[in-house]
């Protein structure tokens, strides 16, 4: 989402490479608070003067570092003078409070004066007699000059045409056959027309130039004599000019920052409108701040505190809800709610338990940015830190397998549980490993991770597993339409012949992409497994021994099913 | 149609050339001299800077400013330059010489012209020019060595190539001319084209390379921005079209050649070249002092088509 925030001067772009996880509610309600003001700033400020404002802030250039020893040049200047126009008229365009709340202060009147004396044009930079009153009598010399060098240049070019046939039409020199050359030189040499200098530019014509008479070169050297004298007063002013932005220097850091802060909360409303996102309501106590956590510390995080919980109502994962508009499938927004510390979510393939976990960790971290994030509501604590085990991409360059590696993983979280409280995501834990001991293992992390206060654990699990009453929730994922899905699969449109994308779309209309508590659904179906394989055009044959299979197993009560027995306090 | 002020009044036009010293910056000045000929003033733009290249202690193109005129040049030399300068924007770009500034010369001076390097920065500068001389503009841009490809980022920009013949390289310089007159016109793709595959669309440059990848396609058509995507042989370019597999989606607006003949006369350099080639021959020499060469030109270009 960060390359999605679009602020429009340098300085908006900075912030962007400074976002970080954010660990304290202060902070990030102040992040939510510039949002919002930029928010109330717009809306106040109506179509025209918003333009404005985003106009001045896409032409503020990126002024260079100020330091005592600086000397700038007339590029340095400019920008310093291009930058205080458009802040001043940044700070023009918005309201007393935006300005108090982002510290967007002009204190700088003087010097954009000092910058601006004498310009041609508010933006444009040059020396003038505005900075050095004694430049208008030594240009005026040059102007003089310049003025005798034309007017000796006119006459030279109208009698070399007169007298010779040549028309240099403003052009440094002609090219004419070496004959009329010669003959325009030798003429030349008379006194009585322009003097030419000529050289060969092959071997039948030759380059032939005005040779300046004595007048011009004479105003020629006039100017140059004047123009050296230019140049020394344009460095005074230069140094002058320099030395007042030099001394303006912690006017000019504060309004980068606050053009910094300003811009990026602006590109963030922006971000919020495009998305439809809301501010997260952060819960407090729940998840406190690391160093008062390790006060507390003696090896396990203190028990008791508040309760933490999360909530969200039409939450969105945008690059998932972007793919699926892409392929033209319906995008069903997560609504959900854990106020235990331990949330167990069950169902079957292709049910969506993934994207749940996606789209929860996808709100907790932009709202941990000190970002909106894509809901209708979201309700959260404020996190230590967040940690997801499930994707095993790196293991082989561990030289881990991918049971190791989520072990591996494991330890990671469980030394950042201790220390403080976080979100920790296991999407599919112990899914490589055999069903018992997968199914062991699962139990007493559920187990371990309910004993700490303000951590949240969530697992995406195929193993059914109920955590205690008290510390944890089990839910699942609703899962396919099974009478739908029986009439296509009956229909015979399942053949598995058509395109991947016509697939995904078939088996995306029959499941429903909702969150329901496990203890309210009415029935556990047999496999939406087998239906899902049999949906994707699975030989015919093939699903229907498994399922004979699967229903031969469950009669038997034979452990088919990972199956967690519930926790010692409910026996 | 024989170069004259109007060829460049109210456009943006871009010198390029088959290599070094081929005479683009001459031909540039020539084109100020007429623009300036009918009281117009004009701003001047560089692509990478004269002297650019490897070992170059120095760098820029000397050029002789009027009051009011726009060009670019290097941050690090404005306070050198004598037109009384004034930054107009800056800093677009970079190149060896520092930062790429836009700036008006307050009066008759020297300025030193130098681009930036990259071809985004120079749209970005040739933007600028355009908005500082609003309502009306007339920019010329000096390309640097035998690059064209910055012209792909320039808006409706027009494209003038310059040559420089002489009897060593005139069977060469002949053959590229038509060359490149071939790539400037290749068919623009519009819908209408009927393919029996669906074509590949370029992003990037069309290459042997690419079109290896593509080979087992048989006859698949390839559709690039414009020509300066191409970096194929001419055989390839000419085979390719005449199997109507190659499509450009913008056409840039090549004027034609401004030529600078050197012991070759027209008629030996003209019967060389195809005859629409020769047809888009717009000078044999800007700075050709003698009035017959007009006449000759066309006379030439008759005598060809007959």
């Amino acid at each position: 989402m960060l390359s999605r925030i679009a602020p429009l001067s340098p300085y908006g772009r900075d912030h962007i490479a400074e976002v970080g996880f954010i660990t304290e509610a202060e902070a990030l309600e102040l992040l939510y608070d510039d949002i919002e003001a930029a928010g109330t700033l717009l809306a106040a400020l109506g179509d025209i003067r918003r333009d404005r404002l985003f106009w001045h802030l896409g032409k503020l250039p990126r002024i260079p570092q100020v330091d005592d020893a600086a000397q700038y040049g007339l590029l340095e200047l400019f920008l310093f003078k291009k930058f205080l126009l458009h802040y001043k008229n940044i700070c023009d365009l918005v309201d007393e409070v935006s300005r108090d709340r982002f510290g967007l202060a002009f204190e700088s009147a003087d010097l954009l004066g000092m910058l601006s004396a004498g310009s041609r044009d508010a933006e444009s930079f040059a020396i003038s007699e505005g900075h050095e009153p004694r430049l208008g009598a030594i240009r005026a010399r040059i102007a003089e000059a310049d003025h005798t060098v034309a007017r000796h240049m006119q006459a030279l070019e109208a009698a070399c045409r007169e007298a010779y046939g040549f028309d240099f039409a403003g052009r440094e020199f002609i090219v004419v056959s070496t004959d009329r050359a010669l003959a325009a030189v030798e003429k030349g040499r008379g006194g009585s027309c322009p003097s030419l200098a000529a050289e060969p530019y092959d071997t039948r014509s030759m380059i032939v130039r005005i040779v300046p008479g004595a007048a011009l070169l004479s105003a020629e050297e006039q100017r140059r004599r004047a123009r050296e004298e230019e140049r020394i007063l344009e460095r005074e002013a230069i140094i002058r000019l320099s030395s007042l932005v030099t001394a303006a220097s912690a006017a000019l850091a504060q309004y980068c920052s606050a053009i910094k802060r300003f811009d990026y909360a602006l590109a963030q409303w922006k971000l919020t409108q495009q998305y439809h996102m809301v501010r997260p309501s952060l819960t407090k106590g729940a998840a406190r701040d690391i160093h008062d956590m390790e006060a507390a510390h003696n090896g396990r995080a203190p028990a008791g505190g508040e309760t933490p919980h999360i909530s969200c109502r039409a939450a969105r994962l945008i690059p998932l809800e972007e793919e699926c508009a892409s392929r033209a499938v319906l995008y069903k927004p997560l609504d959900f709610s854990l106020d235990k510390p331990v949330g167990i979510l069950s169902g079957s393939n292709m049910g969506g338990k993934t994207c749940v976990l996606q789209t929860l960790v996808f709100l907790q971290v932009l709202a941990q940015c000190g970002m909106f994030v894509p809901a209708t509501y979201f309700e959260t604590p404020v996190f230590q830190w967040i940690d997801v085990v499930g994707e095993a991409g790196e293991t082989a360059a561990r030289g881990l397998s991918a049971y190791g590696f989520e072990i591996r993983r494991l330890i990671d979280v469980l030394r950042a549980v201790r220390s403080a409280p976080g979100l920790a995501v296991f999407d599919e834990f112990a899914h490589t490993t055999s069903a018992d001991e997968a199914e062991a293992l699962m139990k007493a992390l559920v187990e371990h991770m309910a004993s700490f206060s303000g951590t949240i654990c969530l697992f995406a699990t195929h193993i059914q597993c109920s955590p205690l009453k008290s510390k944890g929730r089990a839910f699942r994922m609703a899962g396919l339409d099974a009478e739908h899905a029986r009439a296509t699969i009956d229909s015979g449109e399942a053949n598995g012949e058509e395109t991947l994308d016509a697939l995904l779309a078939r088996i995306n209309s029959l499941m429903r992409y909702r969150v329901v508590p496990s203890d309210e659904s009415k029935r556990v179906p047999d496999s939406d497994a087998l239906v899902i394989a049999r949906l994707l055009g699975l030989d015919a044959e093939l699903v229907d021994r498994a399922e004979e299979l699967f229903r031969l197993r469950a009669r038997h009560g034979t452990p088919c099913k990972r199956r967690m027995i519930q926790s010692g306090e409910e026996h | 149609m024989p170069l004259d002020a109007s060829s460049f009044i109210g456009n943006l036009s871009f010198f390029a050339g088959f290599s070094a010293a081929s005479g683009k910056t001459l031909a540039m000045k020539a084109a100020l001299a007429y623009i300036r000929s009918v009281g117009m003033r004009v701003a001047i733009l560089c692509a990478g800077y004269e002297g650019e290249g490897k070992g170059s202690g120095v760098g820029g193109t000397n050029v002789e400013l009027w009051e009011g005129e726009i060009f670019s040049t290097a941050a690090g030399v404005v306070d050198r330059l004598d037109c009384e300068p004034t930054i107009l924007a800056g800093a677009l770009g970079s190149s060896a010489l520092g930062p790429i500034v836009l700036v008006r010369a307050g009066r008759r001076g020297n300025g030193i012209l130098v681009g930036p390097s990259e071809s985004s920065a120079l749209a970005a500068l040739a933007d600028e020019a355009m908005r500082a001389q609003y309502p009306h503009h007339t920019v010329l841009v000096d390309g640097t060595l035998d690059r064209i490809s910055p012209i792909s980022a320039l808006p409706n920009a027009q494209l003038f190539c310059t040559v420089r013949i002489d009897r060593s390289n005139l069977l060469q310089v002949a053959q590229r001319m038509a060359d490149m007159y071939r790539r400037a016109h290749l068919p623009l793709w519009n819908e209408g084209v009927l393919m029996h595959n669906a074509p590949i669309v370029l992003d990037g440059p069309l290459s042997r390379m690419i079109l290896e990848d593509y080979a087992i396609q048989k006859n698949v058509a390839f559709i690039v921005k414009d020509f300066t995507h191409i970096f194929l042989k001419p055989q390839e370019i000419s085979s390719l079209v005449e199997q109507n597999r190659l499509f450009v989606q913008k056409e840039i607006d090549f004027r034609g050649y401004i030529v600078a003949l050197c012991d070759v006369d027209e008629e030996e350099c003209g019967a060389n070249l195809p005859a629409e080639v020769l047809a888009s021959i717009l000078s044999w020499n800007p700075y050709e002092g003698e009035e017959m060469n007009g006449a000759c030109l066309e006379g030439l270009k008759e005598g060809h088509h007959a």
